[in-house]
């Protein structure tokens, strides 16, 4: 053992410090038992199962918006249900009206449904075919009632029977098995695909006069009556969105977050349409649109918080450069629309909340908006129905929708303000020439 | 039994008069916030939740038909607008590969002193799973059957899930006990 050793086993060996006063109730506390099993469930439940906690000061604004943004779900969905019903009637319509897979002996087509050919014959014949430009052919071109007489009166079966063509009596008699006819109400009204020696309607087709002219480059395909016009009023859920563009301004984002909330925007727009080759049309024109929120915020009057509301708009000329394609229809028809937008930020009004500031700020003078050229795009579903017997005018439904690609804000702002907008317009369109 | 004062603001929340909607919150926040806090591990999720909660409390109102205690209702919503919220995060954390293992900490103090604060931490930092289901059934009260339906796991899952839970609390106040004395 060496001195050094000696020297602290002499000075601390046989050493008995303090002991602190209180140890003994801190060690007898802690003896309790840890409590196990339902025991500590009691011990939870006791302590936290009625248990109330501070409540954030701006939760209730942020179920305010909450509560505000979910309305318009319900918007979405009523409009995607309209985009299907649409969708789902031009599908139905474009559907073939007749079966047109060849009888096994491969004189004709088959029809479907058998009925007796006396009744199919009476049948109103009337064509399905009242558009003119319709393309007619001679194994799918329908009869006008006024071409084909009904098989069962004497008289005109006895007019027939005197006819150069060969007359339906004498087919219905030969046939006295059942032919088959359509199954809907629209392909009853058409016996084009009957093979020839059923029912002569092939036969009989020539003498038919302007019917049977087939349209090929009829009055719609002719050059004439390219240029429409149209006129549209929109109203739209504008989806604003803020971007920070400075890492210091969360403060600021918060804020105008939770006082700003979307109101019901709109849109007015004047277009002309230019249709070219095949379904294809160009629209372009010009557009107004003002996107819309409601500002809320409180501020003490006369000593107690009152609510209070205001409107911020953000107004806009825009011009839209759309490619449309047109689906085939008759009165009502659909075209699907997408292109740019170029849009001007003509003007902004309204007030905004700012973290350095106890009063509202306004935001044409504080909220650093640009004024260049921005760009966009949208999509559209234009539903048209022709209305009267000129069939000059339609009447136009359209479920559309827009983004703005940049911010609405200049660079320097220190929020980026973005937006998409989703809306249905309606309006009438015009045969300009 | 719902007071008078309780009954109109009720009525005028279904009449959406935003005063009584404003009063019922007011009302019944601090209560729902106490239970969204047990079932969520941040103070961040917590009010999400809280939020939520309010959001289809007010949608949901119709439904109510004066029918039972408020509170009850109200509680009952809220704990299931955060199993929901916890499905999700669950489906989340699947996706993404992250796990939730809670951190360990807290301050040293002896099982006689813990209090409800202390209690809260404990609780938020069990695993999801355990702390889902130790307050389903040390809490709220449903039973295993319950809480297997609720969660889509087995009864014998939720019982499993309780008892970790229960060892998990004894060894961290166990472990704050010794470091405290």
């Amino acid at each position: 053992m060496s001195d050094v050793d000696q020297l602290f086993r002499d000075g601390l060996g046989d050493r008995k410090p303090d002991v602190p006063a209180d140890l003994w109730q801190r060690i007898a506390a802690n003896k309790a038992s840890i409590p196990e099993g339902e025991a500590l469930d009691q011990a939870f439940a006791g302590a936290l199962g009625a248990r109330q906690a501070a409540v954030p000061p701006n939760m209730w604004a942020r179920i305010a918006a909450a509560r505000r943004t979910t309305p318009y779900y319900r918007y979405a969905a009523a409009l995607l249900l309209l985009l299907g019903l649409t969708t789902g009637y031009f599908v139905w319509d474009t559907a073939p009206t007749l079966d047109s897979s060849p009888l096994p002996d491969g004189r004709g087509t088959q029809v479907q449904n058998e009925v007796p050919v006396a009744q199919a014959a009476s049948t109103e014949l009337s064509t399905s075919n009242d558009r003119a430009d319709a393309p007619l052919s001679p194994q799918s071109s329908s009869v006008d009632i006024g071409t084909v007489p009904p098989a069962t009166p004497p008289a005109n079966t006895a007019a027939l029977a005197s006819s150069s063509a060969p007359p339906i009596a004498q087919s219905a008699a030969a046939a006295d098995a059942p032919v088959r006819a359509p199954r809907s109400a629209t392909t009853a009204r058409s016996v084009a695909t009957l093979p020839a020696d059923f029912l002569p309607v092939a036969n009989l087709l020539p003498e038919t006069g302007p019917v049977l002219v087939a349209s090929e480059g009829g009055f719609r395909a002719s050059g004439r009556h390219r240029l429409q016009g149209e006129v549209l009023l929109g109203a739209a859920y504008a989806h604003q969105r803020f971007g920070l563009q400075r890492p210091t301004a969360q403060e600021q984002r918060t804020l105008r977050e939770v006082s700003e909330f979307p109101e019901v925007s709109y849109q007015l727009s004047a277009r002309l349409r230019y249709r070219l080759g095949g379904p294809w049309r160009i629209l372009t024109g010009l557009t107004y649109v003002e996107l819309r929120n409601q500002f809320e915020y409180e501020a003490m009057l006369q000593g107690s918080p009152r609510l209070l509301r205001s409107n911020n708009r953000l107004r806009m000329l825009e011009v839209p450069l759309l490619a449309s394609y047109e689906l085939p229809g008759r009165r009502l028809r659909l075209s699907v629309n997408a292109g740019p937008v170029v849009h001007l930020s003509t003007g902004v009004s309204g007030q905004f909340l700012h973290p350095d500031s106890a009063q509202p700020r306004d935001l044409a003078a504080d909220g650093q908006y640009r004024r260049s050229v921005g760009l966009g795009w949208t999509t559209s579903l234009t539903t048209t129905y022709t209305v009267g017997k000129q069939r000059g005018i339609q009447l136009l439904l359209e479920p559309f929708f827009k983004q703005y690609l940049g911010s609405f804000t200049a660079p320097e702002a220190t929020l980026a303000e973005h937006y998409w907008m989703g809306g249905l317009q309606v309006g009438l369109r015009k045969q300009l020439r | 039994m719902l007071s008078m004062k309780e009954k109109e603001l009720i009525e005028g929340a279904l009449r959406n008069d935003e005063r009584c909607q404003r009063a019922l919150f007011d009302r019944y926040a601090p209560l729902l916030m106490g239970v969204c806090q047990r079932y969520c591990r941040t103070q961040a999720e917590a009010e999400d939740v809280l939020q939520d909660t309010f959001v289809r409390l007010f949608a949901k109102l119709p439904k109510y038909g004066f029918q039972g205690s408020f509170a009850g209702w109200a509680r009952r919503l809220c704990v299931n607008v955060a199993l929901k919220t916890y499905q999700r995060k669950r489906f989340t954390m699947e996706q993404t590969g992250l796990d939730n293992t809670p951190e360990r900490g807290g301050a040293p103090t002896a099982y006689a002193d813990l209090g409800e604060q202390e209690l809260l931490q404990l609780i938020q930092q069990l695993p999801d799973g355990y702390r889902i289901v130790f307050n389903l059934y040390a809490i709220e009260g449903y039973s295993h059957k319950e809480i297997g339906e609720r969660l889509g796991i087995q009864e014998a899952s939720s019982r499993s899930q309780l008892l970790k839970a229960r060892k998990t609390l004894q060894q961290q106040i166990a472990h704050r006990q010794r470091i405290a004395i």
